[in-house]
């Protein structure tokens, strides 16, 4: 296996050959690979014209350090319309551009005003290969979309191995802290003062436990169950237990959970840790995202169930930011945070719902998401928002 | 049919013989973090498991095999680098190849890739960590129950010829078949009744199956623990 400046290197190398068909560059303002890129020469012809100009060079780290993330369409310093993408990797910001075609209006304007020496040069090449306006036409943007997935692949791929690794092997210790926690409750005598603190530890190692298989889920594409694990799971107490760990959470807010018990009783075969990753990830959310209740009047999380015959429907229904019609297959995508959510004030990595996704279709189920508007409240949109999650209640040719 | 019996058995329990005889199985843990599941050890004991034997690595499959275990709890990683390149997972095969009805139960991370995922299906259970003690101790008991109570490893012998057919239709001669279809006939009567000749009946079911080779190894190493000498 190679390392990350390995895998930078043969990236640098990937990139030299791409730069030969391709009037492409890369960039990256935080990590160390620019100074390989700039350096080596990986950008188009027209950039390496204006190498020597400082002020121009300046203008370009600027522009291209304040690029918006995603696949865009802008005008670079020097009036050439580029295609990029702007993408987030594991150890920092990259971004790919390609050339598309050139203003020459701004082109001859950026030109006019470079010092004498440097327009002489540029005119000089230009007259001998007209180099700036041998611009290639694309209209694909899967190149742009393949290199940058590559980029983010191997600079990712390479850390999830290793995180991966380290992830299996904190279990074992987690597993260890578990069992003594449970070992040491069964000793200690009725004092409560004891009992609190061993609570407090068993939730802190739970949630610690819980965040150890995000990642492990996280850093898997894609989940490969296999029937040995499925067991009998009632997804009704499951739900109960979660929601207890939140206590404190939906006190202070003054939530409670309405929970039907219509079709609860029924378990389903499923791996039970995951199941449970999955409706705390749904039940959490819930909470984080419902507004805060009155005395009077507390706000409602209302958990139902519905038998479809081969599946179990569990819908988690709450009162919260509106989610748009058009998010709603984008709100299972990694690191999205709904336009709505106000993300500032709360916390989160946008990484629940896909792990959540990645579950349930690996259990061979399916999640949907549906947002009713109702009201506005401090300009900030609301909606009844219904998570609804089918499972299958036998697990592929499991039979327990 | 199958299911229904199993539902009966499952309404019926576990007599105190049987039960006695799961607490009593050897039953070996292999962990290469041992040291830090004392209090799960504890635990298996305070669930009544007594003949427990704790390993923190494979020295050798063989030495795994000649112990005779009734059940070897499993972890997939850093337990086996030394003679395996495929570490637990490579044990686990290795011990299938050689003995099928040897009971494993792997307890090791959540999520696996597709390859792993594959050969880790070898195992007879597969629990995620962390796991408590009770979770544990409930999956010993699915797992010997089939090789403790004998009605249980009947059934287990019913679904497994269901499984080789095809081969008894095929490499079976005429009156072996025959043999074999009266001998299925009664043990499922002896299920519905919980008739205790029932274990005689699978051993004759196992001495036909001998002949299918390895595939039928399976129903003989489960009989085998049944045959008193």
């Amino acid at each position: 296996m190679i390392d990350l400046k390995g895998t930078k290197i043969l990236f640098t190398a990937y990139a030299h050959y791409y730069s030969q068909f391709y009037n492409c560059g890369f960039y990256s303002d935080d990590l160390d690979i620019p100074n390989y890129l700039w350096i080596s020469g990986i950008k188009p012809e027209s950039c390496k014209l204006l190498d020597d100009n400082m002020k121009i060079n300046q203008q370009c780290h600027k522009f291209y350090s304040n690029l918006d993330i995603g696949i865009k369409e802008t005008i670079c310093p020097l009036g050439v319309t580029i295609r990029y993408n702007r993408v987030k990797t594991a150890s920092g910001t990259f971004t790919m551009m390609m050339q598309k075609e050139y203003n020459q209006e701004i082109t001859k304007n950026v030109v006019s005003k470079l010092p004498r020496k440097t327009k002489k040069a540029l005119k000089k090449k230009l007259h001998n290969g007209d180099i700036i306006f041998n611009i290639t036409n694309i209209n694909d943007d899967t190149i742009i979309d393949n290199f940058s997935n590559v980029v983010e692949t191997v600079l990712a791929g390479r850390l999830s191995e290793s995180m991966r690794a380290i992830t299996h092997e904190m279990l074992t210790p987690i597993q260890g802290v578990i069992n003594d926690i449970k070992l040491l409750k069964s000793q200690v005598d009725e004092n409560k003062e004891s009992l609190d603190t061993i609570k407090i530890l068993e939730q802190n190692i739970g949630q610690i436990s819980r965040l150890s298989k995000n990642i492990s889920i996280l850093l898997n594409p894609q989940l490969n169950i296999t029937v040995q694990s499925a067991r009998k799971v009632y997804i009704h107490s499951e739900i109960k237990n979660i929601w207890e760990r939140y206590t404190s959470a939906t006190e202070g807010k003054k939530i409670i959970l309405d929970h039907k018990k219509n079709k609860g009783g029924l378990y389903i075969e499923a791996v039970p840790d995951q199941i449970g990753i999955l409706f705390n990830i749904l039940l959490e959310n819930a909470i984080k995202y419902s507004f805060e209740g009155f005395d009077n009047k507390p706000t409602k999380i209302i958990v139902s169930y519905k038998d479809l015959k081969n599946f179990l429907e569990v819908t988690i229904e709450t009162l919260g930011c509106l989610i748009e019609v058009f998010e709603y297959e984008r709100v299972f995508e990694l690191g999205y945070r709904g336009i709505n959510s106000n993300e500032r004030f709360r916390n989160g990595t946008g990484s629940g719902l896909y792990i959540a996704k990645n579950i349930v279709t690996s259990h061979g189920g399916e999640i949907l998401v549906s947002s009713q508007k109702i009201e506005m409240e401090n300009n900030a949109p609301l909606g009844i928002n219904k998570f609804s999650v089918k499972l299958p209640y036998r697990f592929k040719n499991c039979s327990i | 049919m199958l299911n229904k019996i199993e539902e009966n058995l499952i309404k019926r329990g576990f007599t105190p013989n049987v039960r006695n005889a799961i607490k009593n199985s050897k039953i070996c843990i292999i962990d290469d973090g041992i040291q830090d599941l004392k209090s799960l050890i504890k635990g298996l004991k305070a669930e009544g498991f007594s003949n427990l034997v704790e390993k923190k690595k494979v020295n050798s499959v063989n030495e795994l095999l000649q112990e005779d275990y009734d059940l070897i709890i499993l972890d997939i990683t850093g337990v086996a680098k030394e003679i395996s390149a495929e570490d637990g997972i490579g044990v686990l095969s290795e011990l299938k190849r050689h003995n099928p009805a040897l009971q494993v139960l792997v307890v090791s991370g959540s999520s696996f890739s597709p390859e792993l995922s594959q050969k880790l299906s070898q195992a007879d259970l597969i629990r995620n960590k962390p796991v408590l003690p009770s979770d544990l101790s409930a999956d010993v008991e699915e797992l010997l129950k089939f090789r403790k109570d004998e009605y249980w490893a009947a059934l287990s012998i019913l679904k497994e010829l269901r499984h080789l057919q095809p081969d008894i239709l095929e490499k079976l001669k005429f009156f072996e078949k025959i043999k074999l279809r009266i001998l299925q006939f009664r043990i499922t009567k002896n299920l519905e009744t919980f008739d205790s000749s029932i274990a005689n009946k699978f051993i004759k079911i196992a001495d036909i199956v001998t002949k299918l080779g390895t595939i039928g190894l399976r129903v003989v190493k489960i009989s085998q623990g049944f045959i008193h000498p």
